[in-house]
């Protein structure tokens, strides 16, 4: 039986489902269970409608890899290819990375009793003086290269309906974040790096993936640990004593002497800590700078009257975000596939499709600097 | 020669600004599978399709290649999707391959031989034996290649004469 033919089989789909998904016609896809091979772009058309990886169809034990099934465990049965591809990228990441036998000690001395606000913003706080012990109340702008050069691994979560994600497997933390605004994303990833330190301590594989509602939202949380994460994140990205400074000095710069604090205010304020205006609003909620359920009313009144936070601070000429910049392979992890590719153990084209990532990328993790973005020319 | 070009090689040369230097080789025809474009950022990918447009690059139908060949050479080797694709079609034996990874031309060798697999910078020698630019030219856009993070061999300058 052809390969293509034992991958079929093995789905719990009829041919006609898998004619619907991969818009390839039912005769053809009973013609490729009765063991006809198919082509090359028909196996695109599969793997695309069914959300998997080509390499899928070429042995079984690709598509039974444990972490694979421990991802799809954890995000639920519904075929995600955001899931199947962080999946690959974990597996191919430790066949990269040398073995170890645990976590960076620094992942496992958060401890916390409940969680409860109080116990995220401590936890926030102690995080922070490890990353930045000189800056208690700066933006955190830099959260990407700052876990990075304490050893977590960063990727992008694409053609997913998750927003981000959190792994630890065989020593090694893992943060992915889908690419969208660069405040949304920043959130994202303070949000998964809560996820590191609080719920995947003791254990040698574990993975969380978030839809977007659970990251940062202002309504009620579903579960007690995205509502305590947010908690951290929130803190962790916006400092009490920080934003408190800083929006007493934009009040004095604007001459506002209204005692509530106001949608310009928080516009200012989400643009200097380089987050969206419904996590600043709503971490000057949890200050009780606004009252309770201010946040979402600001919101709702800025999407009425204005299209949005965005359009009004753009209408306000208001200073852009610094620019967060979440690479597709952080640099820790690409240089050293490159040079696994310069030894000949593994070729380029493996990296790149693995780590979902382009070939300039691992060759500007080659270079000094930033690397290149574009053609030399 | 029909010679199937990988994305390492095509970006290597687009990297140098080497891509109409090599497509215009006498009796050489860049050939490309199309999924190199997507591995392409738009600057490159742009010029493969421009070079399509003028008949100067050819781009191979995906349909020439039989997907259980495809899926058992990747099984193989554990190479990337392009490079099998390329490997694919050298085994068919109307093709040469041209690649700039080096355990994708091991592997290729051994399907094939020597003869048939080549690198950007044996393209760029080729330019300067069919007079289409000097030594220091073609020394000039592998440095480049090199400066732009290709994997390549060190070469001096005296390698580019004929």
């Amino acid at each position: 039986m052809s390969r293509v033919a034992t991958f079929l089989r093995q789905l719990p789909m009829s041919p006609d489902e898998i004619a619907t998904k991969s818009r390839l016609s039912s005769e053809r896809i009973r013609a490729f269970l009765e063991g006809e091979d198919p082509t090359l772009a028909d196996l695109r058309a599969l793997a695309r409608g069914l959300k998997v990886p080509l390499h899928s169809f070429a042995s079984e034990s690709a598509s039974k890899s444990e972490l694979g099934m421990l991802f799809r465990q954890t995000a639920s049965s519904r075929p995600d290819r955001g899931v199947e591809a962080a999946a690959d990228f974990v597996d191919a990441a430790l066949r990269l990375l040398p073995p170890r036998a645990a976590p960076p000690e620094w992942l496992l001395v958060f401890r916390f009793e409940q969680e409860t606000y109080a116990e995220a913003a401590r936890l926030a706080d102690e995080f922070r003086q490890m990353l930045l012990p000189d800056q208690p109340d700066d933006p955190l702008t830099e959260l990407p290269q700052l876990v990075v050069d304490r050893g977590v691994i960063l990727g992008r979560l694409e053609t997913s309906r998750f927003e981000g994600a959190s792994v630890v497997a065989d020593g090694y933390p893992f943060v992915f974040v889908s690419p969208r605004f660069s405040g949304r994303m920043l959130f994202t990833l303070a949000h998964e790096v809560g996820h590191l330190i609080t719920h995947h301590r003791g254990s040698n594989r574990s993975a969380t993936f978030d839809l977007a509602g659970q990251i940062g939202r202002l309504g009620r949380y579903r579960s007690q640990s995205e509502y305590f994460v947010n908690a951290f994140a929130s803190v962790l990205l916006l400092p009490a004593r920080g934003v408190g400074k800083f929006l007493q000095q934009v009040r004095k710069t604007l001459r506002i002497t209204n005692s509530a604090i106001g949608d310009v205010e928080i516009l200012y304020l989400s643009r200097f800590y380089g987050v969206s205006f419904e996590v600043a609003a709503r971490r000057c909620e949890d200050l009780q700078l606004l009252p309770s359920g201010g946040a979402k009313s600001l919101s709702d009144y800025l999407r009425d009257n204005f299209g949005g936070p965005e359009k009004r601070a753009a209408s306000l000429g208001l200073p852009g975000r610094a620019n967060v910049h979440i690479p597709r392979v952080s640099r820790n992890l690409l240089e050293i596939a490159a040079r696994k590719v310069e030894q000949g153990e593994v070729s380029i084209g493996w990296v790149t499709d693995r780590l979902n990532c382009s070939i300039n990328d691992v060759y500007g993790s080659r270079i000094s600097g930033e690397g290149r973005r574009g053609p030399h020319h | 020669m029909d010679l199937i070009t990988d994305a390492s090689s095509i970006i290597n040369l687009s990297n140098a600004g080497a891509l109409d230097l090599v497509t215009a080789l006498p009796d050489v025809t860049i050939c490309v599978c199309p999924l190199v474009v997507g591995e392409c950022e738009p600057t490159c990918a742009a010029e493969l399709l421009a070079h399509q447009e003028q008949g100067t690059i050819r781009f191979v139908d995906a349909d020439e290649i039989a997907s259980e060949i495809f899926l058992s050479l990747l099984d193989e080797h554990e190479l990337g999707e392009g490079e099998t694709e390329c490997l694919a079609l050298l085994l068919n034996g109307d093709y040469s391959f041209c690649c700039d990874d080096g355990k994708a031309r091991s592997v290729g060798i051994a399907l094939s031989d020597e003869s048939h697999v080549m690198g950007s910078i044996r393209l760029l020698r080729r330019a300067v034996e069919a007079g289409l630019c000097a030594p220091d030219e073609a020394f000039q856009y592998y440095q480049r290649m090199k400066d732009a993070g290709g994997f390549l061999p060190d070469v001096p300058r005296e390698w580019f004469e004929p």
